[in-house]
Formats: C-alpha cells, structure tokens, sequence
C-alpha cells in the first residue's frame, strides 16, 4: 500500500510561502508534535497551551 | 498498528474463556452461521474499548443482556473482553470487565497497560482516544449492514455532521483546527501580557515626568548656591576691604579701644566712690559709741569688779551661817542628820578660813551706773569707717591717674578720621553679619539639594529597573508577531490542508471503486465538501439512482480511501459486508480486501461468502476461523479446516 497521504507539515510550509513569512526552522514541525495528542480532554487541551506558549515564547527569544 | 489477541469471557454467545490468539497483520476470516456471534465479536471489540455498544437499531444494549446466558445458569455474574493491540513499538492490554450484581450492573472496570505499565485513569482514556478514537471507530469497526449510512455524506445539511467530523479526525485535520484554537488562546494570553505591559509602560512615562522634574529641581538649586556663594564672595571682598582700611588706623584703634576701656574705668570708680561714700555715712551714725566706750571702758570695769566681790561676799555669808548652825547643833543644817566628831571639826575648820575675809559691800548707785554703762562697747563701725574713708581716698587717687592717662591718649587721637574708621568698623560687621546670614542660607540650599539628589536618584533607579522590563516587552511582541504569523498560516493551511486530504481521498476511492465495480461506465468518484461521493460516468456526469449495492461497494471505497489516507491507522473488522453484493462485486472486494488495511477481519456467513470464493483469494488469508454451535446458549471458536 503506497502512503501518498497530504502532509500538514507540506500544507502549512506552503501556506508561509505563500504569505511571505519566515518561519524558524522546525518550529511548524514542533507545533505539529505537540498537537499530535487529538484529544478534546479539557485538562489535555490545557496542557498543550502552555507548551505552546512556551515554545512561541522560546522561539520569539530567538529571533533576530 | 495491529490485533494480537481478542479474549472473552461469557460474554453474549462465548460461553467461558475464549477467543482469537497470536495474530499477525493480514486477512483473518471469521465464518459462522447467523446467530453465533459474528456480530457479537464486533461488539465485543466495541464495549472493551468504549464500554458500550448498540443494536442495529441504534440502541445501547444492556450489560445483563450480554452475559452469557448458560454462565449465569450456572451462577456466574461477570464477563470480560480483553484485547491486545500492537501500535509500532508499544503494546497495550486493554481489559473490560462487567459486574452484575443481583440488584443490576455496576459500572464497567477498565484495566489498561502500556507495555506492562498501568494506566491511569486519564492515561487510558487519552490512550485509547489516540488508538481509535469512538468517533472513528465507525470507519474500521462496522457492519455491513450499516453501510448505507455514508449515503448522508452526499447531502450536505447537517444529518452527516458527525460522519464528516469523524472523516476529518481520522484524516488529521484537528491537528490544524486544535493548532488554530490553541494558537488563539496563546495570543490572547499574550495580549493580556501586552495590555499590563502597557500600563508598565504608563508608569515609567510618570516616573519620566518626575526625573525631569527633579533634575530641574536640582537646577534650581544648584543656581541659587551658586548665587549665594556669589554673595557670599563679595561680602568677604568688603571684609577684606575694610580691614585693609582698618589696619592702617590699627594701633590709634587700639588706643580708642583703650581710651574707651578707660572712660568706663573712669565712670565704674565714680560710681563705685559714691556707694562708698552712701556706707561711710552709714558707718559714722554709730562712731559715736565705739568713742564712748574707749573713755567709759576703765571705770565700767571698776564697777564690774566690785559688784562680783560683793556678791562673793553674799555667798561666804550664807555658807558661814549653815556651818555655824550645824556645828552649834551637830546636825547638818540641810539633810538633817547627826554629825560625826571629824565632821564637826573639819565644819569648824571651814567657818574659821571663811570668818577671816569680809567684803566691800558695794552701792546702789554703783548698780545703776554699771548697768547704764553696759551698753556701750565697742561695735567696730569706726574702723569700717576709717576703711572706707580710706579706699575712697585711692579711688579717687585711681580716677586721677586714669584721667591723666585719658588726657594723654586724647592728645595723640586727635588726628584719627574717626567718622570714616567708624564706618569702616560698622561695614565690616554689616559685611560679617552678612556672611553668617549667606552661610546658613548656603548650608540649608545644599541640604534641600541633597534631597532633591535623592529623589532623584529614586526615581531613577525606579526608570532603570522599569527600563529592564524592555527587553520584556521586545521579546512579548516578537511572541505575539509569531503567533499572529503562526495563526494566519494555520489559518490560510487549514483550507489548502482540507482540499488536500479531499483530493486524495477522492482520488484513492476511485481507484478502489474502479477495482470494485463491475460497472465499466462509472470512471471515477467525485467527493464534496462532507466527503460525500457521487458517482461520475465517462462523460463526467454523476450517475443517479445508485443500487443498493453500488451504494455498499462506494462505502467501501470511502473506508478503504479513508484508511489509506488516515493519519493513524488501525484493523478493520467488516461483520457481514456482503449481504446486497452480487457475485462479481462479492469477488471484486474479497481480492481487494487484502489491501484495504495492514489488518483486516471479516466476518461473514455461508450464504454471503462461498468456499470456493475464499479459496480464489486463499494467498490473501492469513487464517480461518469458525464459529461452532454448541447448543443455543453456546459458540465456541475454532480455526477452520485448511485454515
């Protein structure tokens, strides 16, 4: 079975290019990462917040 | 990820401990005549994972319907459902069991590991959540006879909602839709951070305000030092001007200062004599009596004298007069008692000593003179007088000299410019007040200078410390940049994302449907916005009327196209798929069931699936198995001849 499946990561990386904006490296892939847990759990969606904004904030630190 | 093992334990048909062990990835086929628990299996696989599981008619079936009936015959009230799955490196144990007490069901207990671990409560549900979702179990767990249900996703208003949600959830589009919801929450605490950063702000641009004016304060001030020590500069250059002055004149000033020393010595002696001569005057009321007495003092003395020996002769009188009556009556004339012989004598002896000597008896005028004459004595006023007369006689000799001394120094004073020294003095002790004035003025502007500075420098350090925060507030908003950046991408992503996954669902459904159908008109399926699929014939236009059974072989292409193209994938198990297939749609999908997943299990009955159809696609089985009556109540399961 072939997997030619979408990749969001293709799909979001495109997106950027296509509004001009540059993104750092692996960030969208990191993001991605810590959304992969789905779950509608209140306690989970929490939990991936705050390290959402810490990986925006760690990022920001880092940019030029 | 994979089945590897599916246990149960009275439940329904499967009667004691039983079940499907040692499975690999592959076709299984599970074959059994209606009524022993095809169905049943399926929704064994359902309850252990959700806990729950419904009729075909949509109804929650009752945990005292699903025990099985001969174990609770025989006493039994529980029954269990375990299943081992095998997702890449980690395998999780998953047991459900069921309690029926006497007064009705307890609530289902769920035991579930990780690779021999436990897990908690939340863990297990999250696991199983990650897993196969419930809401997607209806693409890899289902019946055939249900099948029919995704013809709602050719209608786009509202009865296939949940369908559409769950084809996205298997597809991955929550991951962007949690990104985009979770991106926004991020930016709102961001701009929460922003908003108290900006009355951080406010406060340094008072703390700003409040710098300047006390630098300004400092100013101030500092000019009004300056200013006093102007002053102060040039009431010393007077000082310094009038004693330049001064010092020519120094030593007639010195001979003023002393002539003036003189004058007031001059005055204090006049004055001073004439107290002296107030006492002296004083002192001479009384002289008169110190005189008297040196020329009374012989004859007071005389008269004193004889006045002593009179009364001396008063006292022998008397004392001769007891002797001689006690001696005369030899009885002592005061105690009364009788006298001794020796006594008498020696009282003789003693009035004979005192007989000899007689006395003058004075006058009465000798009393009377001597009694006026006592009071004059000498009080020694005269000789305080004598001593004032004295002291004023050199006080006057003082003044004379003093006034000889005076006259002199007049003399030599005649040519000082008095007018202008004086002037000179009264300038230079303006001048010196003057400084002492400008002095107290200086210190108390450097004092209130001093407290300005301080001031000041609170307040700076309150703009330097509030000044840190800047680096804060840069990396806050470079934050924020990168979440709007971040959500506007998610945002423009999630469409393109979605269009995606529908092109390739659409276009993997029709390469299934055209190995499916054995309608060689139909070329392809076209998908719409819930994923719905029409038919389209070589023409391009969609074919109406469907049959019930190309309604069943497009479901199937959808769960296969679903499948290949889910972000996770899991085992298919079909229960009964075949029921309004023909022949050649039967044949078509058996040979294609071998792709549709990694695992797939189908469940079928004799009437729906032939052996000589399963012996066509024999390479794709991996094993048989079949469910054996028993009696009514019983199913055992078995693995089936040349499985």
């Amino acid at each position: 079975m072939t997997d030619n499946r979408p990749d969001p990561i293709h799909a979001l990386n495109d997106a950027a290019k296509e509004m001009h904006i540059a993104l750092p490296k692996g960030l969208i892939e990191e993001i991605l990462e810590l959304e992969s847990d789905t779950s509608t759990e209140h306690s989970t969606r929490t939990r991936t917040v705050a390290a959402l904004m810490r990986v925006i904030e760690t990022r920001a630190k880092l940019l030029p | 990820m994979i089945m590897t093992s599916l246990r149960l334990t009275d439940f329904g048909i499967f009667y004691g401990n039983q079940g499907l062990t040692l499975l690999q990835p592959g076709l299984y086929v599970v074959h059994g005549h209606n009524g022993r628990g095809k169905t049943t299996l399926l929704n064994a696989i359902r309850w252990c994972l959700y806990g729950r599981y419904s009729d075909r008619q949509g109804r929650v079936v009752p945990p005292e319907v699903t025990l099985n009936r001969q174990a609770r015959r025989e006493g039994r009230a529980e029954f269990v459902v375990e299943v081992i799955l095998l997702d890449g490196s980690d395998e999780y144990l998953l047991r459900r069991k069921q309690f029926i007490s006497p007064s009705g069901p307890a609530p289902s207990q769920l035991y579930a590991e990780r690779n021999g671990s436990p897990l908690t409560s939340g863990e297990r549900e999250r696991a199983i959540d990650q897993i196969l979702g419930e809401q997607v179990s209806q693409f890899f767990l289902f019946d055939g006879e249900q099948l029919q249900r995704y013809e709602l996703l050719l209608h786009e208003d509202g009865g296939s909602t949940l369908i559409k949600q769950g084809i996205e959830q298997i597809l991955g589009l929550p991951i962007i839709d949690n990104s985009l919801a979770d991106l926004g929450s991020v930016l709102d605490e961001l701009n929460k951070r922003l908003a108290r950063e900006a009355r951080a702000t406010e406060q340094l641009e008072r703390l700003g305000v409040r710098a300047e004016q006390a630098q300004a304060d400092l100013e101030v001030k500092d000019s009004e030092i300056a200013l006093l020590g102007r002053e102060r500069t040039e009431q010393r250059s007077v000082i310094a001007a009038k004693d330049g002055f001064l010092q020519k004149y120094e030593n007639q000033i010195e001979q003023v200062k002393k002539l003036e020393t003189l004058d007031e010595r001059i005055a204090y002696l006049k004055q001073n004599r004439s107290q002296l001569r107030g006492l002296l005057a004083e002192e001479l009321q009384e002289t008169w009596r110190d005189v008297l007495a040196a020329a009374v003092d012989p004859k007071r003395k005389e008269l004193e004298r004889t006045v002593e020996k009179a009364q001396r002769g008063v006292s022998i009188g008397v004392l001769r007069e007891l002797l001689e009556q006690s001696v005369s009556q030899h009885r002592c004339a005061l105690c009364k008692q009788a006298l001794e012989a020796d006594d008498e004598l020696q009282m003789e002896a003693e009035w004979s000593r005192h007989a000899a000597g007689t006395s003058e008896t004075p006058g009465t005028g000798d009393f009377v003179l001597l009694q006026l004459l006592a009071p004059i004595v000498d009080t020694g006023h005269a000789r305080i007088a004598i001593g004032l007369d004295s002291t004023i006689a050199d006080s006057h000799s003082q003044e004379l000299a003093l006034r000889q001394e005076s006259s002199r120094l007049r003399e030599a004073l005649e040519n000082l410019p008095e007018g202008e020294v004086s002037d000179a003095q009264r300038y230079r002790d303006r001048a010196q007040q003057e400084i002492g004035r400008l002095n107290t003025a200086i210190e108390q502007a450097t004092q209130e200078r001093a407290e300005i500075d301080e001031r000041l420098q609170r307040t700076r350090d309150e703009i330097r410390k509030a000044n840190a925060n800047t680096g804060q507030r840069m990396e806050l908003a470079r934050a924020i940049d990168l979440a709007q950046n971040l959500r506007s991408i998610f945002g423009v992503a999630k469409g393109q994302y979605r269009d995606q996954l529908r092109d390739a669902v659409e276009a993997s459904a029709s390469e299934v449907f055209r190995s499916l159908t054995n309608e060689p008109e139909f070329k392809k399926l076209r998908i719409n916005g819930s994923y719905g699929l029409e038919i389209l014939d070589a023409h391009g236009d969609e074919v109406g009327g469907r049959s019930a059974g190309q309604e069943q072989v497009v479901a199937l292409s959808l769960i296969a196209a679903l499948n290949r193209n889910a972000r996770r994938r899991a085992p298919v198990v079909m229960d009964t798929p075949f029921g309004r297939l023909d022949p050649i749609h039967r044949g078509n999908i058996l040979r294609f069931l071998g792709h549709l997943a990694e695992q797939v299990f189908l469940l079928v009955h004799g009437g729906e699936v032939r052996d000589e159809d399963l012996a066509k696609i024999a390479g794709d089985i991996r094993e048989r198995f079949e469910l054996a009556r028993v009696d009514p109540d019983r199913t055992t399961i078995e693995v089936a001849a040349g499985g």
